[in-house]
């Protein structure tokens, strides 16, 4: 199948590491052109290399900038649409990811709840309020968040309300830009396997005397299939969420994550 | 293009415009030497092809000396037995100040990094690119070497040498199958255009960025890969009888005037 991404100009947030990047390494095989933004400019740039050393051809841009700041984000959008006369793509992918254990309610502070809300909903919503007038201007356009998969499940206050949030912010994002022709959609990734994660199964094995291969056997088991998530699975969901085939899907959420073990979803 | 085989030994190798030079010959298969007079960056130069599963060598030299030239020079060639294309890259900006006020030491500085650091490049790398009987020059020159931008006497004066010490090069080898040509950029997203920026306007850096992307016909300034892929192309044998030419990368500006209004879009 042609996805229709050759030469689509695309922003990757959160693009210098984990599912960001991975998103970013499928849509430059696509043949997107792609602007890869995070805040830690070294990290950036170094990501940025590695996708060009990969496709020498590949039109990839790295631009520092931080979706907690607005200026900064039209800053960044602006730069794009100069340089390439538009936006196809957005995928909000700058977030904290989940690492160990939630805090208990006792310990959970309003400033860790509202940064992972700053960070992550109006961080997308700064982006999509951004770029949305390139896209209905030109009368297309598709906007992917990566939410969580504790959207649907319990065990962190914090994650699941922010994932939750990013599904409502979704559902009326897709309604609002689709008279514009803008598709929006969220994916909520399950226990997805980055290069973060040897580090927090050595953590985890550390702390609770269990063995690396134990952790990792754990932290599979709440999926149907048993087993963590590729990231390379997650951003060939993504890419093709990304793509004018997906056209029709718009305002909703797909799971990538091996099966949210013990739920039904209708 | 494809450079696979090839050698690219690039000056100036652990930032901007060298660095992106450095990743995208290795991109395209080379075998990468980067230069630069910072240790660490070029290491992570290097280090980023390496990872990449790419071929590459890091090694630091200060470019106005003689032996730490031939040192670089040598380097390549025991490692990799030749030098296919050569990025005479490193430079400097200077400091920003009229030719009525401009300091004699910041002068000298800038002559020797950029002028006699690039004469020292051609003259141990050329010989090896003469008995080879084969191989690409690019030295890194400027629009200002073309044109003058204001209170840079320094920085213009030693851009306009690298043109110079380009044709006179370029005329000498030819005959032995060796090019060498200049690319000149204008205004590019590194950091040393954002020092450049921060001693022209202090108070206001951002501002004066602003204005100066305003002023570029295609509205922003270039990136150093953009840059990079005009002297690749210079290096390829799609440029085999390109020599002593010198190319522009400035998004329109110096064709068009330094306050050329963008249309409406």
């Amino acid at each position: 199948m042609d996805l229709q991404l050759s030469g689509a100009r695309a922003i990757v947030t959160g693009g210098s590491r984990g599912i960001g990047l991975a998103v970013a390494r499928g849509l430059v095989a696509e043949g997107a052109r792609v602007t890869l933004v995070a805040r830690d400019e070294q990290r950036l740039d170094t990501a940025a290399d590695a996708l060009r050393l990969a496709t020498p051809d590949a039109d990839v841009r790295a631009v520092p900038a931080d979706t907690t700041d607005d200026a900064s984000v039209r800053a960044m959008v602006d730069g794009v649409a100069a340089a390439w006369g538009g936006v196809d793509v957005l995928v909000n992918a700058a977030a904290e990811p989940a690492t160990g254990a939630a805090p208990a309610l006792a310990d959970l502070t309003d400033a860790e709840v509202a940064a992972d809300f700053d960070t992550k909903v109006l961080g997308y919503l700064r982006c999509a309020r951004a770029v949305a007038p390139h896209m209905t201007t030109q009368g297309a356009g598709r906007i992917v968040n990566i939410s969580g998969l504790n959207a649907r499940r319990t065990g962190s206050v914090s994650g699941t309300i922010r994932n939750v949030a990013v599904a409502a912010l979704t559902a009326n994002l897709a309604d609002e830009l689709g008279a514009g022709g803008v598709g929006v959609c969220a994916v909520h990734p399950g226990p997805v396997e980055t290069e973060r994660t040897p580090a927090l199964v050595a953590a985890r094995a550390a702390a609770t005397g269990l063995t690396e291969e134990e952790v990792r056997g754990r932290l599979g088991a709440t999926t149907s299939l048993r087993r963590l998530v590729a990231v390379e699975e997650v951003a060939d969901v993504v890419v093709f969420l990304c793509s004018p085939r997906a056209a029709a899907v718009t305002g909703d959420a797909v799971s990538v994550a091996a099966g949210n073990r013990g739920s039904v979803h209708y | 293009m494809d450079f696979t085989g090839k050698v690219a030994l690039v000056t100036g190798g652990g930032s901007g415009i060298g660095r992106a030079a450095c990743v995208a010959f290795a991109g395209y298969g080379a075998a990468v030497v980067a230069v630069d007079r910072d240790a660490a960056a070029a290491e992570e130069t290097a280090e980023t092809i390496r990872r990449a599963g790419g071929t590459a060598l890091a090694v630091s030299a200060d470019v106005t000396r003689s032996a730490d030239v031939q040192a670089y020079v040598r380097r390549t060639v025991e490692e990799f037995g030749r030098i296919d294309c050569f990025f005479n890259n490193a430079g400097i900006g200077g400091t920003v100040a009229p030719t009525a006020e401009y300091d004699e030491a910041d002068f000298d500085t800038v002559m020797a990094v950029n002028v006699k650091g690039a004469f020292l490049g051609l003259r141990h790398v050329l010989p090896q690119m003469i008995e080879q009987g084969a191989g690409a020059v690019v030295n890194t020159a400027s629009v200002a070497g073309i044109l003058a931008t204001p209170a840079a006497p320094a920085y213009v004066a030693s851009k306009h040498a690298v043109i110079g010490l380009t044709k006179a090069a370029a005329g000498e080898v030819a005959p032995q199958g060796v090019r060498v040509n200049a690319v000149c950029p204008g205004p590019v997203d590194t950091v040393a255009m954002r020092r450049l920026e921060e001693q022209i306007a202090p108070e206001d850096p951002d501002g004066l960025t602003a204005r100066n992307r305003a002023a570029q016909p295609t509205g922003r300034y270039s990136t150093p890969e953009e840059v990079a892929n005009v002297v690749l192309f210079l290096c390829s044998d799609l440029a085999s009888n390109t020599t002593g030419a010198q190319y522009v990368v400035d998004g329109g500006r110096s064709a068009t005037g330094t306050a050329a209004p963008r249309a409406a879009s």
